[in-house]
């Protein structure tokens, strides 16, 4: 069959059964070769279905590439979607094997559309994230020659192409063009500023919040939004009176991300905004980063006459967020400082909804003392049980034995840095400067909280105890000080002989256990406490916090126990 | 094993109901489950996106479809899909289709049918409304753009449930999901019955976050039946995934999404 035969065959196409038609040809533009395909491509009137076009490509890559590639480099660049489509689909399936001619043809094209789709193909080749999945950072340099090209779009499509890339050294280029003549130019480079999160780039975009266009004004707050930086709150803030109810929307959900207290205040203004959706974002940033702070807004706004605003309070007010940061704010304002030493009783579920959920609450522990730099923070891991006794001894293997203390220990003991005391029944988890001063020798005492124990230690060294959604009833200092007291109902009788699990290998320890089921009322000397101002009570979302300084606790609680010794008890 | 499946994505009207009459044909209804391997619940949307539906306008385009389809509860899930350049029509749709039919979702919201940009001003309202409503939203696949869209609305609307059809975004699907990848209340629909797509899929995002979608039926069989959704099961069940993974694909991730109840 030769060419003129196809052609012919070829105009039948435009019957009614386009598919049926192509497959009957299929075989002869394959014998044909290249040729068959360049003059299917002339007649785009003729891809009518997506099966032709698909058929087409699928045809060409049974054909040899050198021959391929320059006929579809022709497609390219012309304005035909279909053609176009075509192309990109061949070089998409050629993969890394069309990257020098598409290279070459980035530099020799004369035609911006040319270029563009060039540059839409090397996209997939430098991407590491494109289904290719290739990252070639060898192409960086010719994109980047690009972005200097005299055509707008060529430059926006260059951009676009870096920041995909994550071509961090286009940096300046990006930064420059934020400051192009062209609206869509700086547009493509703001976003690209946004993917990269350029810092460099705060100071043009800063600038852009001045500019008339608030589609400009709200993609620079948006990238200022991604890039994060809190200090920069000052220039975003009096863009929540912009006349723009899209520029005040993205304004105010930038704030969360640039968060500084005195965010407060301009955000509780938006919440009486016109505008619904500004409105409501307000509300929710506040009620996401200062609930604690600003509970009477939400509560007000639950009264709103916009259901919206309503609606978002009431669900705020029932789930409370917690934050590492107001996690921190609240331990601070308690009293914990850095370089404190602090044992921590904890119950994840009081706290609400903590954004980041366990491990930002123990992030937001290790940060208040600073640990592992200057202080110590540790937690009861806890694995005793009624059932233990010299009947039943306990085996504890420090590294599989999980707690019963509760999710946060649980997640504590866990970490990569933390270190558990050898205790069978009343371990320690600990992070922190003082770890190995504070685990030392626990297996070695005689009984489970006394001197010569994590807990005791905590008093010696002028620690607190916090209680983070827990109360007094899970203190588990009192035991040690019912030790000291010589409270004789805290301890079992008979020694146990425990088997510990270390490096592989059972150790036997012989040691008093603690005795179970005598009913405490710990509670009691919350009064006192507060009142010596050995404890300060603060609220984190929905829980109760208790800071209780180990040795003044010690220091007013054993004589009236030496003198009592049934003192604690029900 | 006896898998239930909640197809997210597919639409039934106009090929099940004569536009002028409106007479619907329920021998068509039938003939849908006949090619079903297991017990299926379709996902579908108020207008398909059929040019003469989404001319109705939101509002009858909502009892429209609560019309043809409500009587079927047991087969099919119903879903609001609105033009946001109609505000208060919008609002009022899904407002409509939450609380009197019982609609469990927004969407499918299709960018280029009713021109708005995935993140532009007019979507917020609905975004909104369809968080006050507990519902989830749909959003069409698109190019990476769209995805980086859905991404910005998933960053500045924590609480919105979304699901992204298509496997987001062609042949850019990749770059697509890793756009998204971050927002956890960001689900995938994953139509295609590509084992290399799906297992791509769940090393990205996790197999908690994908759902079962067809598209069915349009540029499908014409005999209606339906054929991508078996193609698709038997995707999944030869890729050996447990069947825990395969419960949750299937359904489990939807009616968490959907707040179905078993």
């Amino acid at each position: 069959m030769s060419i003129d035969d196809i052609k012919q065959m070829m105009i039948r196409i435009q019957e009614k059964t386009p598919d049926e038609v192509f497959n009957n040809i299929k075989k002869e533009m394959l014998n044909v070769g290249p040729e068959s395909i360049k003059f299917a491509l002339s007649f785009p009137g003729m891809l009518i279905t997506p099966g032709i076009r698909w058929g087409v490509v699928r045809l060409a890559l049974k054909m040899p590439e050198k021959e391929i590639i320059p006929i579809f480099m022709d497609a390219l660049s012309t304005t035909d979607w279909r053609l176009n489509q075509m192309a990109k689909d061949i070089f998409h399936a050629l993969g890394i094997g069309a990257t020098d001619a598409l290279v070459e043809n980035l530099k020799r094209c004369k035609v911006a559309w040319g270029k563009v789709q060039t540059l839409y193909c090397l996209n997939r080749l430098a991407d590491p994230y494109s289904t290719l999945r290739i990252g070639d950072k060898t192409l960086i340099p010719y994109i980047i020659k690009a972005v200097k090209d005299q055509s707008e779009e060529v430059r926006n499509m260059a951009i676009e192409v870096l920041s995909k890339s994550e071509a961090f050294e286009a940096e300046a280029v990006i930064v420059k063009c934020i400051s192009d003549n062209s609206k869509t130019t700086k547009l493509e480079a703001i976003k690209a500023s946004r993917r990269l999160r350029l810092k460099k780039a705060v100071p043009e975009l800063i600038k852009i919040l001045k500019n008339k266009d608030p589609e400009l004004r709200a993609e620079a707050i948006y990238a200022l939004d991604r890039i994060g930086d809190s200090e920069k709150a000052i220039y975003i803030r009096p863009l929540l009176k912009d006349k723009d109810s899209y520029v005040r929307w993205c304004t105010v959900k930038a704030l969360k991300s640039v968060w500084q207290d005195e965010n407060i205040k301009a955000l509780t203004e938006a919440v009486g905004d016109k505008d619904t959706s500004v409105a409501v974002a307000a509300l929710e940033v506040i009620a996401l980063k200062a609930a604690h702070k600003a509970m009477g807004v939400i509560e007000k706004a639950a009264k709103s006459k916009n259901k919206s605003v309503k609606n978002t309070a009431e669900y705020y007010r029932q789930k409370v967020y917690v934050t590492k940061n107001i996690i921190i704010d609240e331990l601070k304002r308690v009293g914990l400082k850095k370089g404190d030493s602090v044992l921590v009783h904890s119950s994840l579920s009081k706290l609400g909804y903590v954004e980041g959920g366990v491990e930002k609450v123990i992030d937001a522990l290790l940060e208040t003392v600073n640990a592992p730099e200057q202080g110590t923070v540790f937690v009861p891991t806890i694995t005793g049980t009624v059932k233990m006794s010299k009947d039943d001894p306990p085996v504890f293997d420090p590294i599989n034995t999980p707690c019963w203390t509760g999710k946060i220990p649980e997640t504590f003991r866990l970490r990569v840095e933390a270190k558990r005391s050898l205790h069978p029944s009343h371990s320690i988890a600990v992070i922190g400067k003082l770890s190995d001063y504070y685990i030392k020798d626990h297996e070695n005492s005689p009984t489970p909280c006394g001197k010569n124990t994590p807990y005791w230690r905590l008093a010696e060294q002028n620690g607190y105890i916090l209680f983070l959604g827990a109360d007094l009833r899970s203190c588990t200092f009192l035991h040690t000080l019912e030790e000291l007291a010589g409270c004789k109902y805290h301890m079992q009788k008979d020694r146990v002989k425990a088997k510990i699990i270390v490096n592989g290998k059972a150790v036997n320890k012989e040691m008093y256990l603690h005795q179970w089921g005598t009913p405490r009322d710990f509670t009691k000397i919350e009064p006192m406490l507060l009142e010596k101002g050995i404890m300060k009570k603060g609220k984190i979302g929905n829980a109760e916090v208790r800071l209780v300084s180990a040795k003044g606790l010690a220091t007013a609680l054993l004589p009236i126990m030496r003198k009592n010794k049934k003192y604690l008890i029900k | 094993m006896d898998i239930e499946i909640i197809d997210t994505h597919c639409h039934v009207e106009p090929w099940f109901m004569d536009l002028k009459t409106e007479k619907v044909d329920k021998d068509a209804f039938k003939n849908i489950y006949k090619g079903c391997r297991h017990k299926t619940r379709l996902c579908v949307a108020s207008t398909g996106g059929n040019p003469v539906l989404v001319k109705m306008g939101n509002v009858a385009a909502v009892h429209r479809l609560a019309k043809l389809l409500g009587p079927f509860p047991e087969k099919f899930i119903l879903q609001s899909m609105v033009n946001p350049h109609d505000k208060e029509g919008a609002l009022q749709a899904i407002e409509i289709g939450v609380k009197k039919y019982g609609f469990k979702m927004v969407g499918e919201l299709v960018q280029y049918i009713h021109h708005w940009q995935t993140d532009g001003r007019e979507i917020l309202p609905v975004i909104q409304k369809a968080i006050d409503l507990d519902v989830p939203l749909m959003f069409h696949s698109g190019d990476v753009f769209h995805c980086e869209g859905v991404a910005h609305i998933a960053y500045k609307f924590p609480r919105a449930r979304i699901i992204i059809a298509h496997c987001a975004a062609g042949r850019d699907w990749y770059r697509g999901i890793v756009t998204v990848k971050e927002y956890s209340n960001v689900s995938i629909e994953i139509m295609s019955g590509n084992a290399e797509q799906i297992k791509a899929l769940i090393e990205l995002v996790g197999p908690n976050r994908i759902t079962f979608g067809t598209d069915f039926c349009v540029d499908l069989d014409p005999a209606r039946r339906y054929t991508p959704g078996n193609g698709l099961l038997d995707c999944l069940e030869k890729m050996k995934l447990s069947d825990k993974v395969i419960a949750s694909i299937c359904s489990g991730n939807a009616k968490n999404i959907l707040k179905l109840e078993d």
